[in-house]
């Protein structure tokens, strides 16, 4: 087999055993690799109905097809657990080095099950597992583990997946780090924390065999060539942080907890400013010659010396969210997530939460009461030397920290049950997982993608909002061609996070980013890597079926069409402030494009999967077990 | 004769090629969406080839403009005559993040 190993390898902590089992070359056709062979494998060896910090809830490794081949932006593999956030499907992706190594181990998946008595460390060596005692890298941050196992075992070229303390502590919307790179969302941190998995690390020295260099190579060559063109250099120049002005001048920059959708400072915290004040580097993934993170240092005051990578969605999350106007603060909140191993969106959002709650009075000053902080913390909008406080409380699991560790969800619906309060009404999550940072009532489309999402509310799972803020569509108004627009725009995004191919490369194959634009030369790589003979509809299939696969998680842990739901200010509050004041998503619209939704995608209005739908898929064991 | 002002507002890249936050465009009447690029392209040339196509006469992909923020005009509505006041705002849009 060309382009994989043809293998998986199983690993149980509890016995401290491993097993290799072997994959078909029909099998990788289907699930290809990333999101899509990740929630595969999840599917294959879980538990169902497990809880997913029990020993039954498997971590699942799936590498990329491209890892390791010259194919740019190629270098990134998927991870998939049962969420403790959400109680369904978790897949994140991450990239560069790891997976790249995990390719020359070969392996194109790795299945982790059972849970460690002890705190340990895989090391992955080649085809040989060692499990390493991990009692000296307990308390370690996620880069400083990966240095410190580089040290030990003596090999600059081990690559590390790791937690750092908030996933030892099992805060919940911990995240797993590698190479600077998280698999952000979904809380793989504290799965790995409840098996005392402190870090998987890996050492491959073999080669990688496709089935036709000359062209790989001469592809590969075309595309990052136009990688360094007009298509991407707002991506290599500014990097994500650009969109602050952008979402700020639409009207739907998250700000002060969502309770508005334009932020007065947003010149002071925006991209620009980043840039010509705090930037000292712009750094790459490996096999990426985008280089789109903007290494960022706070250069005075308390927190100088400071520094981290700064991506758009941790920005607007730790920043105009909590009505931050200092960047300072900001980048040091994104480093205490980034170090802790903490999902910089969920932190921040929780902590937003929680200013709104002290500022109507929910929470008081005695609320933030701990050892370090006898007097307690104003925790007001726009504080933020109490927001770092509060974020190292939560990582730590100190005080208030422990509640607000369990994200927006858990947290508001404990205090509302303690306290008689409403906090739910603010708590800004849907499926229990915190919103991304487009203002989804300034966006019809993206606001039945959020709800939608099998793994919550999400930006990189659909780019449904595409159509609303290109004009494609009235971003303002439902009409009846928004079932079909999502349906299409997140098995589009699943086609990327499939390969996984970062989506910035998009518009590098032939000047388009549709389907048409895109599909074919996608098959010409998939091809000349694996010496089949895909087509455009095979990748349209590739993203219809690692959706599909998903959702059929999901039915099979419980969902239900009342799921699929928004925050409650999105369906009730509109802004009133900006060019979208005025407008939210009622339960009546979001309800009537989930009927759009259910019937573009071939599913029944209760959003079941029909057994036919399944098995035309090639998913008859699917069908089996979850169709209707 | 010019007879309608209008602002164009720049963001992300268009606003670092071009040192400028914004910028009074006056316009004639009955102008379209491609008068503005073609004279925002001539003001400020390293946007051409960038942000505007080669040929001056349309926004490369992704980039694009929105009319004081509540329309955003697609790639195929450069017909639209901007009126008197408008703010034109130079977008970059990105994904992910």
């Amino acid at each position: 087999m060309f382009g994989y190993s043809g293998k998986i390898l199983h690993i149980d902590l509890t016995e401290q055993k491993t097993w290799v089992e072997d994959k078909t070359e029909d099998w990788y056709k289907m699930w290809i690799g990333g999101v899509s062979m990740a929630t595969r494998l999840c599917w294959e060896n879980i538990t169902p109905g497990c809880d997913p910090y029990s020993p039954e809830n498997p971590v699942c490794f799936a590498n990329g097809i491209f890892a390791g081949t010259p194919v740019p932006v190629g270098g990134k593999y998927g991870l998939a657990s049962k969420s403790p956030m959400t109680g369904f499907i978790g897949d994140s992706l991450s990239g560069s080095w790891l997976s790249i190594t995990l390719k020359r181990a070969r392996w194109d998946g790795v299945v982790i099950h059972g849970s460690s008595e002890k705190w340990v460390y895989i090391f992955i060596d080649d085809e040989r597992v060692e499990f390493r005692d991990a009692s000296k890298l307990l308390g370690l941050g996620t880069f400083a583990t990966e240095e410190a196992i580089r040290d030990e075992l003596s090999d600059d070229m081990v690559r590390s997946a790791t937690i750092g303390p908030a996933g030892e502590n099992m805060v919940r919307y911990a995240n797993v780090t590698n190479d600077g790179r998280q698999a952000g969302r979904t809380g793989h941190g504290s799965v790995w924390g409840s098996k005392k998995l402190k870090a998987v690390s890996v050492r491959g020295t073999k080669g990688i065999t496709v089935a036709d260099p000359e062209t790989l190579n001469k592809l590969s060559f075309d595309i990052t060539k136009e990688a360094q063109g007009p298509h991407t250099s707002k991506y290599r120049i500014l990097g994500t942080t650009t969109n602050v002005l952008n979402m700020n001048k639409l009207g739907i920059l998250p700000t002060r907890n969502y309770q508005e959708g334009v932020f007065e400072d947003a010149e002071k915290i925006s991209g620009e400013y980043l840039h010509e004040h705090n930037n000292v580097k712009t750094i790459a993934c490996a096999q990426c010659p985008i280089a789109c993170e903007q290494m960022s240092m706070v250069k005075t005051g308390p927190w100088a010396g400071t520094m981290t990578g700064i991506e758009y969605e941790c920005l607007f999350a730790n920043s105009s969210n909590m009505g931050i106007n200092d960047l300072n603060a900001s980048i040091k909140l994104i480093q205490t997530a980034d170090q802790g191993g903490m999902d910089a969106m969920s932190m921040g959002i929780t902590i937003s939460w929680a200013m709104e709650s002290f500022e109507r009075g929910v929470l008081t000053k005695e609320d933030f009461k701990c050892e370090k902080y006898p007097d307690g913390l104003e925790l007001t909008f726009g504080n933020g030397e109490a927001a770092v406080a509060t974020a190292e409380m939560i990582r730590d699991q100190v005080g208030i920290g422990k509640l607000l560790s369990q994200g927006t969800k858990r947290a508001s619906e404990k205090i509302d049950k303690e306290r008689g309060t409403e906090s739910y009404q603010w708590a800004m999550n849907s499926k229990g997982l915190e919103t991304a940072g487009y203002e989804a009532r300034g966006l019809k489309t993206f606001s039945l993608g959020s709800a939608v999402g099998t793994r919550g509310p999400c930006h990189n799972r659909t780019a449904s909002y595409d159509p609303d803020i290109k004009g494609e569509v009235d971003r303002f108004t439902v009409d009846d061609t928004r079932g079909e627009l999502a349906r299409s725009t997140e098995e589009y995004a699943a086609v990327y996070d499939t390969l996984p191919l970062c989506k910035f490369i998009r518009r590098c194959f032939t000047g388009k980013a549709d389907r048409a634009g895109a599909w074919p030369m996608i098959a010409k790589l998939i091809n000349a890597t694996t010496g089949w003979n895909f087509e455009y509809d095979d990748i349209d299939l590739i993203g219809e079926r690692a959706f599909t696969i998903k959702k059929a998680f999901n039915i099979r842990e419980g969902w239900k069409r009342a799921d699929d739901t928004l925050p409650y200010r999105w369906m009730n509050e509109p802004m009133t402030k900006g060019p979208s004041a005025g407008h939210f998503t009622s339960k009546k619209e979001l309800e009537y494009m989930k009927d759009l939704y259910y019937k573009a995608k071939g599913w029944n209005n209760d959003g079941m999967i029909p057994k036919e739908k399944l098995k035309a898929l090639g998913m008859p064991d699917v069908a089996e077990q979850i169709g209707v | 004769m010019d007879n309608i002002q209008v602002l164009v507002e720049f963001t992300g890249i268009s606003r670092m090629l071009t040192g400028r936050m914004e910028y009074q465009l006056p316009l004639a009447d009955g102008a379209g969406m491609m008068d503005v690029v073609r004279a925002i392209g001539c003001k400020f040339p390293p946007l051409v080839g960038e942000v505007i196509e080669k040929d001056g006469e349309s926004l490369i992909p992704t980039n694009l403009f929105s009319v004081n923020g509540k329309q955003i005009l697609h790639e195929g509505q450069l017909q639209y005559q901007p009126k008197n006041g408008d703010r034109l705002i130079l977008l970059s849009l990105l994904a992910g993040g």
